[in-house]
């Protein structure tokens, strides 16, 4: 199992649009990764991150998760766009300063395609969930 | 499960979830024409199959399938394995 790996080194997203900073875990294809909302982060709107932040919160997650393997093997991780977004749910918008945590769920994968689950919340509850298919770069 | 019972369930699912009549799901039909599947949609075909039949399948395989016909055989042996 990975652990603790900074987010940097598996998306080419960087500040001010870095909306994961660190892979917390990776097993299998599954991970979980977190993000503390500063309070200058340009997703915020009203002291809350918008529903574009915790969008882009899960997408960067799984697209550093689809990266993992490569990593593993010592390769540039393969980079992932997202593709589609669907059943997106919003329970609650994260205020500054609260850590978002992004659990991404492998599903399925065909021909470069990979379908993840992918719900976030924080030390104040559930945020959002959603099923998200990532391209993987060839 | 016989192998009936999966193409009639097999055809219930994808007929529901590609939006098409049942009746257009034939065995000798091009599956990718038929549900009109692009390359975003195939990996949703994988996953049902994988949900409804609770089998893993590898994508790279199921890309290679053509017809119906071709899908009932591979997933029939997958489910009775």
């Amino acid at each position: 199992m990975l652990r603790d790996i900074d987010a940097r080194e598996l998306i080419p997203q960087r500040e001010p649009i870095l909306m994961t900073q660190t892979l917390y875990e990776a097993s299998g294809n599954d991970a979980r990764t977190g993000f503390v909302i500063s309070q200058d982060n340009m997703f915020l709107e009203d002291g809350h991150l918008s529903e574009m932040g915790v969008i882009e919160n899960m997408a960067q997650s799984a697209a550093a998760t689809a990266g993992i393997n490569t990593y593993i093997n010592g390769e540039k991780p393969v980079l992932g766009y997202i593709g589609e977004i669907k059943k997106c749910i919003f329970h609650r918008l994260p205020e500054a300063g609260e850590t978002l945590t992004a659990e991404v769920h492998y599903i399925s994968e065909a021909a470069g395609v990979v379908l993840y689950n992918i719900s976030s919340h924080t030390e104040n509850g559930p945020c959002a969930e959603c099923r998200m298919k990532v391209f993987l770069e060839k | 499960m016989i192998k009936e019972e999966l193409i009639a369930k097999m055809n219930e699912v994808l007929a529901e979830e590609f939006e098409v009549e049942v009746e257009a799901i034939t065995p000798d039909a091009d599956i990718k024409k038929t549900l009109e599947l692009d390359s975003l949609s195939l990996v949703d075909m994988v996953a049902l199959i994988e949900d409804t039949f609770d089998i893993k399948i590898d994508g790279q395989d199921v890309s290679k399938i053509k017809t119906f016909s071709e899908l009932y055989d591979f997933v029939n042996e997958k489910v009775n394995a």
